[in-house]
């Protein structure tokens, strides 16, 4: 094409500037924009240039050290003194003013507290383990009962046998079977196992109900008992029984009813010692993977298992089946759905139907099996699109040199393994290319699926623990750099990956 | 070596498709089960499902319905989404092309920087981003359905270079050239000559932000905060946690557009899906 240079840059300008500029304002500005914010502690809230601030530090901390007479008339322009007049204070600002503002503002050195620049060290908390102990992978102590609350009404066998009984001495066994028992393979609070009505035991005594003993006797009586069986002291509880026998009132007690009064006591001892046993000995030692472990969790195993689905899927529909075609169709058919509505298929399936087929009520609620079913649901709507690759590749390894090597007696398996295989390498190249991006980059799934409760769950990947910074947390610098981070792992194993991969490509 | 196609009545890794076929269709049956049983629980009320999921519905129930729609304000909610998904396709789809196919076409340094440049925010993670594009969507008032495609055209215009970038580098030059020597401006020798040709990477382009964007989640979230399927979904969700028949039917409202356009388009989407991907 014969044009002018001039002609020429105007129509390379016309074509290129509107996506660049686009990509430019959308995409590149805020992309550097976030790695400097990588570099403050911000917490998403606090403007660089204060919305109001009191008279004499506004004048010592900025107005004093803005050595432009304009710059400062600018300032003043847009500060004024408050009624009051102890404070300076501004509208909202936007665009080239605020941008000007903020401007003359880093230049008089002043930073606000919340959005201060402290270079590397989001970076070195990050690294040195100084940020939430949720994002490491950890071991800690898992509590079941706190001795505060009441006796759990019901306990599952499992739990009971693997964790508590192996702790528990002779003594203690016998206090736990007289407060629980085995019923139906779920332990069962015994119902007279209440302390409620073990104390109106002793206040539904005749002596007591028409107030002969006084009530803050009996008060003073449950008291006792408590904290003897704080120091599972089984001679402070027979003091206090003698002693409360012992007060004016309780000559009116028949013996029968200075019976009724130590089998009570005892009966709440022994409850409460239940009760501090649970609490001391139904821990659990567990293993978090942490937001990291998850992330690496969730990672390879999304990519080997939706990769193999896929390529297992791909090989048995490059065949001359006739349904192939409606096969293919349902196979990517959970691809074209959102994650967000095939995340809240799955809960409902989990929540509804699992619990009714299996008898299991725990699903995405127990922390063992919720990263492994969040694995599945994204291998099950990630495979198809793996497989369409795979197909296509398939379809490209030329029939000729398959029959050709089975005339020479090559078995089926070992056409894939010297044949197929090698030729396949573009596509696998691609798949575990694209399976990694995405595994490290979703976050709709597991925010639908889990949302806050990841946590606890330990289903939380790095994206999901970045977006709860940022936009929860009020931790958007650590966030940022978390973000940072994590493009650069990206870069690095899809990097890797993809001169691994082009090196063993192959022509047919 | 030109690759053949598979043609019927040969393959290659298996040879016993009469035991394989019942065994893929057994499996796609397994696979399929999700959407199976959302569908029917959809037409259940809430005491049916929670005495036995699983058993099909006695009547014809679609109060599950009805609410769904109402609460999700569905044909606002479709609009919205189907403005921001056209609109942003478009979009991409004029001004990537016409990026890509200049910076094919010009054989200078900058032209190939300015490519890479491109290219380069393919590993770019979302949530670098996303806080200074929430800011910045903010000052230029474009938190609404209008704006947000405005962003879209920022975001999807890498990967859309990339692609078109790609296939431009295929199409021969002499078709332009004579255009050119007939008098025909670049113009005009884009979008008559040269567009047409991109057909079939425009419409793997076309498909595949079609399907980001009406699927897509954090972006509206930050920037719209509701109004699209994929928000109203969600929020619904958080609001109806524990009534699985409004839940099962708003599970179906938001998935039907997209099914429907997939039933109806499966050969292209799938054609493209392979074709971007192997091009991408």
């Amino acid at each position: 094409m014969v044009q002018s240079p001039a002609k020429r840059r105007f129509y390379f300008a016309a074509f290129v500037l509107p996506a660049l500029l686009l990509y430019g304002l959308f995409f590149i500005y805020p992309f550097g924009k976030g790695l400097a914010i990588s570099f403050t502690n911000w917490d998403g809230l606090t403007p660089k240039s204060p919305i109001s601030m009191p008279k004499a530090q506004f004048e010592s901390q900025i107005l004093d050290k803005v050595t432009r007479s304009s710059d400062r008339k600018f300032l003043l322009s847009i500060y004024s003194l408050t009624r009051e007049g102890d404070a300076y204070a501004r509208l909202s600002i936007r665009g080239a003013t605020r941008n000007r503002v903020e401007r003359i503002m880093a230049r008089a050195g002043y930073q606000p507290e919340n959005y201060k620049s402290i270079g590397f060290k989001n970076y070195s908390d990050i690294f040195t383990g100084k940020i939430d102990a949720r994002f490491y992978p950890r071991r800690y102590t898992k509590v079941n009962y706190k001795e505060t609350s009441d006796l759990p009404p019901e306990i599952a066998p499992a739990d009971i046998s693997r964790i508590l009984l192996p702790k528990l001495s002779a003594e203690e066994k016998q206090a736990f079977d007289k407060a629980y028992s085995l019923e139906n393979s779920t332990y069962k609070l015994r119902p007279e196992a209440d302390e409620f009505e073990m104390e109106d035991r002793v206040w539904q005594l005749p002596a007591v109900a028409d107030g002969t003993v006084d009530s803050s006797d009996v008060d003073s009586l449950m008291a006792d008992i408590g904290d003897a069986s704080e120091k599972s002291d089984s001679a402070a509880l027979k003091n206090a029984v003698d002693s409360f026998l012992s007060k004016p009132g309780a000559a009116a007690f028949s013996a029968g009813d200075r019976a009724a009064v130590s089998a009570a006591a005892e009966d709440i001892y022994s409850l409460h010692s239940v009760k501090r046993i649970l609490a001391s000995k139904w821990v659990e030692n567990k293993f978090d993977l942490g937001v990291i472990g998850f992330t690496v969790f969730f990672a390879v195993l999304t990519v080997l298992f939706s990769n193999l689905l896929a390529f297992l899927l791909a090989l048995a529909l490059d065949t001359r089946m006739k349904t192939r075609n409606v096969l293919r169709s349902i196979f990517f058919l959970p691809n074209v759905l959102s994650m967000i509505v095939v995340a809240l298929i799955w809960s409902i399936l989990f929540s509804r139907l699992l619990p009714f087929i299996t008898g299991i009520d725990l699903w995405m609620g127990d922390p063992d099996k919720a990263p492994w079913l969040v694995v599945l649901v994204a291998v099950w709507q990630m495979a198809g699109y793996y497989m369409i690759i795979y197909l296509a590749g398939l379809q490209n390894v030329p029939t000729e040199i398959i029959e050709a090597a089975k005339i020479d007696g090559a078995s089926s398996g070992q056409v894939l393994r010297y044949i197929t295989l090698p030729l396949l390498t573009p596509a696998i190249t691609v798949c575990l290319f694209l399976s990694t991006a995405n595994a490290l980059k979703c976050f709709d799934l597991v925010y639908a699926l889990v949302g806050p409760s990841g946590y606890a769950l330990g289903t939380v990947p790095f994206v999901m623990d970045i977006y709860f910074d940022a936009f929860a947390n009020k931790l958007v610098g650590l966030a940022t750099a978390k973000a940072t981070i994590l493009f650069l792992v990206i870069l690095l194993v899809t990097g890797v990956q993809l001169l691994i991969m082009k090196r063993r490509e192959v022509q047919a | 070596m030109s690759p053949k196609i598979m043609a019927a009545g040969e393959r290659r890794h298996f040879r016993n498709e009469w035991v394989l076929e019942p065994l893929m269709i057994l499996f796609a049956l397994v696979f399929v089960f999700p959407f199976v049983f959302v569908l029917i629980s959809a037409f259940k009320p809430d005491s049916e499902i929670m005495m036995n999921p699983v058993a099909l519905p006695h009547e014809f129930y679609t109060a599950n319905f009805t609410k769904a729609w109402n609460v999700m304000k569905f044909p606002q909610t479709f609009m919205n989404t189907l403005l921001i998904t056209t609109g942003g396709v478009l979009g991409i789809v004029l001004f990537a092309s016409m990026a890509a196919y200049m910076l094919a076409r010009t054989d200078k340094k900058y032209s190939v920087l300015i490519y890479f440049l491109f290219a380069a925010a393919q590993v770019i993670p979302f949530q670098i981003i996303m806080v200074p594009e929430a800011v910045l969507a903010s000052d230029l008032h474009l938190t609404n359905m209008w704006g947000i495609i405005l962003l879209y055209w920022g975001l999807g215009a890498p990967t859309a270079v990339f692609m078109y970038h790609g296939f431009v580098k295929g199409v021969p030059r002499e078709l332009e050239e004579s255009a050119a020597m007939d008098g025909a401006g670049p113009f005009y020798i884009f979008f008559k000559v040269v567009f047409p040709l991109l057909t079939p990477i425009t419409a793997s382009i076309v498909i595949l932000d079609a399907l980001w964007i009406w699927n897509d989640f954090l972006l509206p979230l930050i920037i719209v905060k509701n109004g699209t399927l994929q928000l109203e979904q969600m929020a619904f969700h958080g609001q109806f946690l524990k009534e699985y028949g409004p839940m099962n039917a708003s599970l179906v409202l938001s998935a039907l557009p997209i099914v429907i356009f997939y039933l109806f388009l499966q050969k292209y989407i799938i054609k493209g899906i392979a074709a971007g991907a192997v091009k991408g």
